[in-house]
């Protein structure tokens, strides 16, 4: 994964591998498009959602690093590691993605429709969810503090040009600034006030390796 | 909502290199393992043989335009039936509970007379709870008398139950075992898995 700097966040002190990481949705061959015996198959592209650097968003046929599976960060031991984490489910108007998959509103669930009363609470709408996606990272194994750690409570929604009235504002600008890289709320403020555009954490070096990134909410 | 973004695919390796924790030591000689090649890094020429190579493993369903298949809600799918039954009174006897199942499993069938076989069957019973006192029934010739625990037929069950578990107790768990019928064309469940289904967990 190409790093977009390397950052010294205070000016002095260690230097840090800093990454803008969007999660974004492309179409893929993923399925074999022919048999052994070089008979196609018929089976399509997958719509899927993969991440990639913000710099480089384009698929990587087309240049970029758009690629399902996701390319890798590889940190060094003692040397912390800070992503901005950008949820950019947009299509090229700008307008939000629904879910490549039907979302059952009735379960428990980030529930962006319902309100500072009833978010992060099962919905009552049996219809699947048509709105745009929110989204949170956790770092498996990352060694970070709780407002980093992608907590279910903390997603953000896309930057979308069409974000339905209602739905959880931008938290402050500092949140989504890359000069400050924490989001001051605590994790459950994060759902309710909401981080829209991205959420930054610095991921200070763990001690073990084989870290997966599973996006939750 | 994991569930769903999780199955949309993103997912990546965050590999961290160095430090003490990267140290795997080779069991036979104790010393720290190494790779006999490089890790892959960017600006690698063509034809290296590279030994370090992550793996990740996705479990998806795909339908045949190629898109991702994930349930739309929680009602069963085609080709799922579940039928349920919910007795007067509690009953144990193995008997019982295996007759409850066959009707319910015929029952499905007799619905669905076009599907020609059953790929898969599960049984479930709930409700556990502390054997009550057996309220004893008039012998009225019930139609489902065999499951209810008061009436004649529900208590010879019972106490066949209890006359086998006893017998196993006593003398080991090979005293009475299973066996198929050899006769008819039904087949019986294989004794492994009932074994399996019987183990002490």
């Amino acid at each position: 994964m190409p790093r977009v700097d390397n950052l010294s966040p205070d000016g002095k002190g260690k230097k840090t591998d800093y990454y803008e990481i969007a999660v974004r949705q492309l179409t893929q061959q993923i399925l074999p498009p022919t048999d052994h015996f070089g008979v196609p198959t018929g089976y399509g592209e997958t719509p899927v959602w993969s991440y990639c650097s913000a710099l480089a968003p384009l698929p990587f046929a087309q240049g970029g690093t758009l690629y399902y599976p996701v390319f890798t960060i590889e940190a060094r031991y003692n040397r912390p590691t800070r992503v901005k984490w950008i949820n950019q489910l947009v299509d090229a108007d700008g307008n939000y993605l629904p879910h490549l998959l039907p979302v059952d509103q009735t379960l428990h669930w980030a529930n962006p429709p319902g309100g500072m009363m009833h978010r992060d609470h099962e919905g009552h709408d049996g219809s699947p969810y048509t709105g745009p996606v929110p989204t949170v990272i956790h770092v498996h194994g990352a060694h970070v503090a709780e407002h980093s750690d992608g907590y279910p409570e903390a997603w953000h929604l896309p930057a979308a040009e069409n974000i339905p009235p209602g739905s959880p504002r931008p938290g402050p600008s500092t949140i989504c600034s890359r000069r400050i890289p924490h989001a001051r709320a605590r994790s459950r403020d994060c759902g309710a006030r909401a981080t829209r555009c991205s959420s930054t954490r610095t991921i200070s070096a763990p001690r073990r390796c084989g870290i997966t990134i599973t996006p939750l909410a | 909502m994991t569930r769903v973004n999780v199955y949309a695919g993103p997912a990546g390796f965050y590999l961290l290199r160095g430090g003490p924790g990267d140290d795997v030591l080779d069991a036979k000689t104790g010393k720290p393992a190494v790779l006999p090649g490089p890790a892959p890094a960017p600006g690698d020429l063509p034809g290296i043989r590279y030994y370090e190579i992550p793996i990740a493993i996705q479990d998806r369903s795909f339908k045949s335009d190629g898109s991702l298949f994930y349930p739309d809600n929680r009602a069963v799918e085609p080709g799922i039936l579940t039928r349920s039954l919910t007795l007067p009174a509690p009953v144990s006897a193995t008997r019982a509970i295996a007759e409850i199942a066959e009707h319910l499993v015929r029952g499905a069938l007799a619905d669905h007379p076009h599907e020609k076989a059953i790929s898969l069957l599960a049984i479930s019973v709930s409700n556990f709870d502390e054997q009550p006192a057996v309220q004893l029934e008039l012998p009225l010739g019930l139609e489902d008398q065999g499951r209810r625990p008061g009436s004649r037929q529900g208590i010879a069950r019972t106490r066949a139950d209890r006359a086998v578990d006893a017998i196993r107790q006593r003398f080991g768990a090979g005293a009475i075992d299973y066996g198929s019928a050899t006769t008819g064309v039904l087949r019986s469940v294989p004794d492994e898995f009932r074994r399996l289904a019987e183990k002490e967990l």
